[in-house]
Parts: C-alpha cells; sequence; structure tokens
C-alpha cells in the first residue's frame, strides 16, 4: 500500500490496526488461541476480511490444539498403562515364593540378561533377609538355552546368597542345557544342583523340617 | 472473587533473572528460599498460561529481599521488569514494536498490561506529552501486589530498548520498601 494515498491519520488507523492483529498473532504463536481479532462484518476495508480469515485461522488452530492435547492426555494415560503393565511383569519375572519357612523357591522363566539376573538377585537376597531363609531354590526348567554369560549370573547369584549364610540349589536343567555346559567347559561346581524342583523341595523341606523340630526339642 | 492471574512468562523470567543477574550462591539461596512446588511448577509453565498471581508476588518479595537498602532493591526490581521487557521485546512482541510508533506503543500499553494480567490492575499511559519525550503513566488496582509497580516500570523501560533512545530514565512515586504494595503508583518514562 502506497503511504502517499493515505493521510496521517489514515495512516495512524492502519498501523494499529496491523499492530492490533501482530499483538494477537504473538500470543498465538506461543499457543494462546483464546483471543480474536475485532472485525466489522459490514465494514469492505480489505484488512476486515483478512482479519477475519485470521480468525478463522485461529479458531482452527484452536481446535486443532484442543485435539491435540486431547491425543497427548490420551497418550501419556496409555503410556502410564504400560509403565504399570511394565512394573507388573517385572514383578511377576521374578515371583519368590517361601514353600516352607526357611526355603525360598524362584522359578525362572524365559531369558535372562543382566538387568534380569541383578534384579533377581537384589530381590532374592532381600527376601533371604526378611524371612531369615536357610535354603534358596532356584528352578530354571522354564529356560530352554543357557550361554556362559547365563551361567556366570547364576554362578555370581549363588555367592551372593553362601555370603548371606544360606544355601543354593539350582533344578531343572535339561538335558540341552546340561550338554551345553560340558561342551562349554563351564564350571558349575559352585552350585548345588538337582535334577528337578521336586528333588531340591524333598530335601530341603526335610532338612529345615528338621532343623524347627530340632529347635524346638532343644528349647524344650 | 477469582484469583488474580498472571502470564507465565513473568514467572519464567523471574527465575531466569535470579539466574543471571546474582551470584549462583545467591541465586540457589533465593530459590531455595521458595515456597515448595513453585519451581516444579515453574519449570513445566509455557509463557503465555495463566499462573497465580500469589506466585509472582513470592518471587518479587524474594528479589526485593536480597539487598535492605531500599535504592538497591529498587535496582534489582526494575532489573528484573527490564530482564521481562527485553526478552519480551526480541521475542513475541518483536514485530509489534517494529512497525510501532512511540504514541502507538503508549496508547496500546494499558492493552499489553492487561494481556499479561487477568482480574488484576490497570495500567494507563497519557501519551499527549510524547512530543515532550516523556510518558507519565498510573497503576492502579494493585493493592498486595508486592512491588509490581516497580517491575512494570522496568518491564516498560525493556519494552522500550528497540526505540533506540540514547537515555531512558523513569521515575516513580507511591512505592517504598517498606510499602511495597499501594493501591495505585504514579510513573514516568522520559527519554533523549
Amino acid at each position: 500500500m502506497n503511504s502517499r494515498l493515505l493521510s496521517d491519520d489514515e495512516l495512524d488507523e492502519l498501523r494499529e490496526s496491523v499492530a492490533d492483529a501482530l499483538l494477537v498473532l504473538s500470543n498465538v504463536a506461543l499457543g494462546d488461541c483464546s483471543q480474536q481479532l475485532d472485525v466489522d462484518i459490514h465494514s469492505s476495508n480489505p484488512l476486515s476480511f483478512l482479519f477475519s480469515s485470521i480468525n478463522e485461522l485461529i479458531s482452527a488452530l484452536g481446535t486443532e490444539q484442543e485435539q491435540s492435547g486431547a491425543f497427548r492426555r490420551d497418550l501419556e494415560e496409555k503410556l502410564e498403562t504400560v509403565d504399570q503393565q511394565r512394573a507388573a511383569i517385572k514383578n511377576l519375572s521374578t515371583p519368590i515364593i517361601e514353600v516352607w519357612q526357611g526355603v525360598l523357591c524362584l522359578p525362572v522363566v524365559g531369558v535372562m540378561d543382566t538387568a534380569r539376573s541383578a534384579e533377581m538377585t537384589s530381590g532374592l537376597l532381600q527376601a533371604i533377609v526378611e524371612k531369615g531363609a536357610k535354603y534358596a531354590i532356584i528352578d530354571i526348567t522354564g529356560i530352554d538355552v543357557m550361554d556362559t554369560r547365563t551361567v556366570d549370573h547364576f554362578i555370581r547369584m549363588a555367592k551372593a546368597i553362601r555370603l548371606l549364610g544360606a544355601e543354593c540349589a539350582l533344578t531343572g536343567l535339561n538335558p540341552h542345557i546340561a550338554q551345553t555346559i560340558v561342551q562349554m567347559g563351564l564350571e558349575l561346581s559352585d552350585i548345588v544342583t538337582h535334577r528337578s524342583l521336586r528333588d531340591a523341595l524333598y530335601r530341603y523341606v526335610a532338612h529345615a523340617a528338621r532343623n524347627t523340630l530340632e529347635g524346638k526339642i532343644a528349647s524344650v | 472473587m477469582t484469583e488474580p492471574l498472571v502470564r507465565g512468562y513473568w514467572i519464567t523470567g523471574a527465575l531466569g533473572f535470579m539466574g543471571v543477574h546474582y551470584s549462583p550462591e545467591m541465586s540457589e539461596r533465593l530459590l531455595t528460599g521458595l515456597p515448595r512446588g513453585l519451581r516444579t511448577s515453574a519449570a513445566q509453565l509455557g509463557p503465555v498460561e495463566w499462573c497465580p498471581r500469589s506466585l509472582h508476588v513470592e518471587l518479587l518479595k524474594a528479589i526485593a529481599s536480597v539487598h535492605t537498602s531500599e535504592a538497591r532493591a529498587y535496582d534489582d526490581l526494575l532489573a528484573y521488569g527490564q530482564y521481562v521487557g527485553s526478552e519480551a521485546a526480541h521475542g513475541p512482541l518483536k514485530s509489534f514494536l517494529l512497525i510501532s510508533t512511540l504514541k502507538l506503543f503508549a496508547k496500546k500499553l494499558p492493552v499489553l498490561w492487561a494481556r499479561d494480567h487477568q482480574e488484576d490492575g490497570r495500567l494507563e499511559s497519557d501519551f499527549a506529552p510524547i512530543e515532550e519525550a516523556r510518558l507519565p503513566l498510573r497503576l492502579s488496582g494493585v493493592r498486595g501486589y508486592e512491588h509490581v509497580g516497580i517491575a512494570a516500570l522496568g518491564w516498560i523501560k525493556g519494552l522500550m530498548a528497540p526505540f533506540e533512545h540514547k537515555s531512558l530514565r523513569v521515575k516513580q512515586s507511591g512505592w517504598s520498601l517498606a510499602h511495597g504494595a499501594p493501591e495505585e503508583m504514579t510513573c514516568e518514562v522520559a527519554w533523549s
């Protein structure tokens, strides 16, 4: 627009209208779509048409913003649910069961990695202390494949358990894992092994029962 | 009665100002002295989000508390306002200030105040003496809004930076450190 065609007053008026629009747009740029430009709908001033279009855009943007806000909230809720489920799965993946007084059992299913091994060790050690357990049975019937690292995790777990004065046994080794351990030359002599969980339970529950009985007799 | 609100950028601006204006020790002392929750809520605050004026008052009081001398407290409050104004002048209000004349700026100051403060105070500007290189202002309805008058004066100073005046002077009456929240204040910005 050529300023020579406008009087000073008209130019001031035009400048003020543009300034008003810029102020509203500055808020829109920061995410506030609640404001609208004043528009005289009966005016034939080109700015009125421009401002009407800007208002429509602001309205559309505001609607989009509300929708994306709703999507975001929905997504956040879903992520929260996923987190809760992940925590539940984590708890389920290391279920420590007190099968008899002083005898704990940890059935392991799935894949062992360093993080899971650390969680298991920490959970088992804590349970041993809390329950005053003398025996911990780790049953790996649910593990199909074992590599050197996995064996190493169990050896470390057993050593840590022994440091607390408890005994650790590994049960449920399948023939395939037994062959692998031998072929790889892995050393499992630090860990007591039993063919099945049943064998280990028979032995340790009997031990625990005998200890309890002896304790009672001694106290009498 | 609804609680008066202020735009979030005044809050985040105050925290930013504390970080750059004071030593790390003083900044940490001021931040830890703030009510619990203010720091965490401020960290998630968007620039145009509304938040309770009471949070802003806590920050203003913290800035005013650094010095016991009234003159130095005044300088700090003014510098804080100028920091916020300058950030706005180089950010969201840049285009507006680029096309503004001093007269238009003075005319729009009440609008600028109102868009930053909901249900709170009223800023009036008398742009008649613009030709004399001065702008008298009156801020009213801000009882309980401690020290905001000086911060507002600094904010106006910061917003006027793009007009590139060699000397920009401000003066006020109505505020003192002991009487930080008068019902109204009169101020003036003059330049050469």
